[in-house]
């Protein structure tokens, strides 16, 4: 199991118990994400601040990943969860990590898929309840979308975690340079999916000037992602200031008309 | 107006909700067990009768899905609703549901998803990258209190009901554009400094000479192959309808053929 202590394999199931339970509940954004779930990781493992490299690699490259509107998309929190174990437990660096890590984030998924078919069984199931007056019961039975969502997330760190050991040893053996120096060029290349992602939620004709802007102050003029936002805040709040105070005289020159 | 709720009731109904929205999420009604899980016992309290609880229940079995913590203010007033008009508000109640799903699933999601998450990862993250922790316990200290604020989502929506979403609904479409600004300023910094992939080719020609393709490429314009790849990625996802998994896929294969070919480094 990866030369992991009982203690260390109890921790790092509970992690991922909090997870699910978080990605599944409250979203509160303090756990489910690659950066703090590596750096607790590594906690675990004895090598914090690998951990915490890792866990800010992995972040850059799935900023901007989100599942909108129940779009299934890679699980990055996963992919850190196994990454960060594989490559402080062999002892040679995130990519090897990553080529274990990656495939399994991406594997997700399809589970992702199953479980939001498999919840529509049980809905069907609690609404029947409900319908011949069994309350409590009907109830009762959704909180199996709770085990289902533990189950959705545990089962693939255990598979990797107990049976992957000499499948994933097998792989950092015959990793091949090319496969490698693939994993670090794909380490740069991945934020921009994200990227990408994110400017297809986004108005981007109608705002490319602000793109524009952003761009230029930080690769043309070397100013900061946070003084980056605080332009941006400043530009963002002037357009608010410019309409709320434009609607403001336009809906009292029209009066009652607001009600459509 | 009947009030049969306390405040403990109105609390209890709006942490029920945050204990499984993506968990119980289904293709056919999305939030809708999530809904049903959260408001029960309030709603067992305002109709005792077996037939009226059931008809409120069936109500809410139905298709609801906005921003999670957006929901919160929705269903807050939601519940405020059932309180007041009873069973023959159930038109209205699932009319006001539907109505305010999708302004209120833009802002949320630009806000709470995008640029909220996108700013505190790229302060954070490079600053992690160089064994630097402030940001990280900045981001919790952030958390923390972003979690406690919402927690009172609920209530607000209880206690202001439709008024507050129908007055906020006139400024939503402004207030997500002006996000959106924010949002797209930051992106605009973020390709250039989190993609960081180069072309190290050298060229050697036969006079001699050589050509370093990365400084030909910085003269054009800095940063020029994250914008390319960005562009190319953002047709992929959008026009060309290609899903996520796939793209990356399709990013790993072209970094191992990139990376063999010396062309992407």
């Amino acid at each position: 199991m990866f030369g992991l202590s009982a203690l260390q394999l109890i921790l790092i199931l509970l992690l991922t118990e909090l997870i699910a339970l978080d990605s599944g509940g409250p979203q509160t954004q303090l756990i489910s994400k690659p950066l703090v779930v590596g750096t607790m990781i590594g906690m675990v493992l004895g090598d914090t601040t690998q951990g915490m490299f890792i866990g800010a690699t992995l972040q850059l490259m799935s900023m901007g990943v989100v599942g909108l509107g129940g779009a299934s998309v890679p699980n990055y929190v996963i992919t850190t969860i196994i990454t960060t174990i594989v490559a402080i437990q062999s002892g040679q660096g995130y990519e090897i990590g990553l080529t274990i890590g990656l495939p399994v984030g991406m594997l997700y998924v399809n589970l992702d898929i199953l479980h939001k078919i498999l919840n529509g069984y049980v809905m069907r199931w609690s609404q029947k309840l409900a319908n011949q007056k069994k309350f409590d019961q009907s109830l009762h039975v959704l909180y199996l979308h709770l085990v289902l969502m533990s189950l959705k997330f545990l089962l693939p760190v255990v598979i990797v975690l107990f049976a992957g050991q000499t499948v994933a040893q097998a792989i950092v053996d015959a990793m091949p340079a090319w496969l490698f120096n693939g994993m670090t060029v794909a380490g740069k290349i991945l934020p921009v999916t994200g990227m990408a992602m994110l400017l297809n939620y986004m108005p981007v004709e109608k705002n490319f000037l602000y793109l524009c802007i952003g761009f230029v102050m930080y690769a043309y003029m070397g100013v900061g992602t946070l003084g980056v936002a605080i332009i941006g805040f400043g530009l963002a709040f002037k357009y608010y200031y410019d309409q709320t105070h434009n609607t403001a005289a336009l809906s009292s020159s029209v009066g009652g008309l607001e009600d459509e | 107006m009947n009030k049969v709720l306390t405040k403990k009731d109105v609390n209890r109904a709006g942490l029920r909700w945050m204990v499984m929205p993506m968990s119980s999420f289904c293709y056919e009604v999305q939030f809708g067990q999530a809904v049903v899980y959260a408001l029960s016992p309030a709603l067992r309290k305002i109709y005792p009768d077996d037939d009226d609880y059931l008809a409120a229940i069936n109500n809410h079995f139905k298709y609801f899905n906005t921003q999670p913590y957006m929901c919160q203010i929705v269903l807050g007033a939601a519940l405020g609703m059932e309180e007041q008009l009873g069973r023959e508000g159930a038109d209205t109640i699932q009319d006001f549901k539907t109505g305010v799903m999708g302004p209120l699933a833009g802002i949320g999601d630009t806000l709470f998803w995008v640029v909220i998450p996108t700013i505190w990862a790229s302060i954070a993250s490079p600053m992690a990258l160089e064994g630097n922790a402030t940001g990280l316990i900045l981001w919790t200290i952030f958390g923390i209190a972003l979690t406690l604020f919402r927690l009172k989502f609920f209530e607000w929506g209880y206690n202001l009901g439709t008024r507050l979403i129908t007055e906020l609904k006139s400024t939503l479409q402004v207030l997500t554009d002006a996000c959106s600004i924010l949002g797209l300023t930051v992106v605009g910094a973020l390709i250039p400094s989190v993609v960081s992939v180069t072309v190290p080719l050298t060229i050697h020609f036969e006079t001699g000479t050589s050509m370093v393709v990365q400084e030909q490429l910085d003269t054009i314009m800095p940063c020029l192959v994250p914008v390319v790849l960005t562009l190319i990625c953002y047709k992929l996802l959008g026009k060309k309808k290609v899903s996520m998994t796939w793209l990356v896929v399709i990013v790993l294969i072209v970094s191992i053929i990139g990376s063999s070919l010396g062309i992407l480094g």
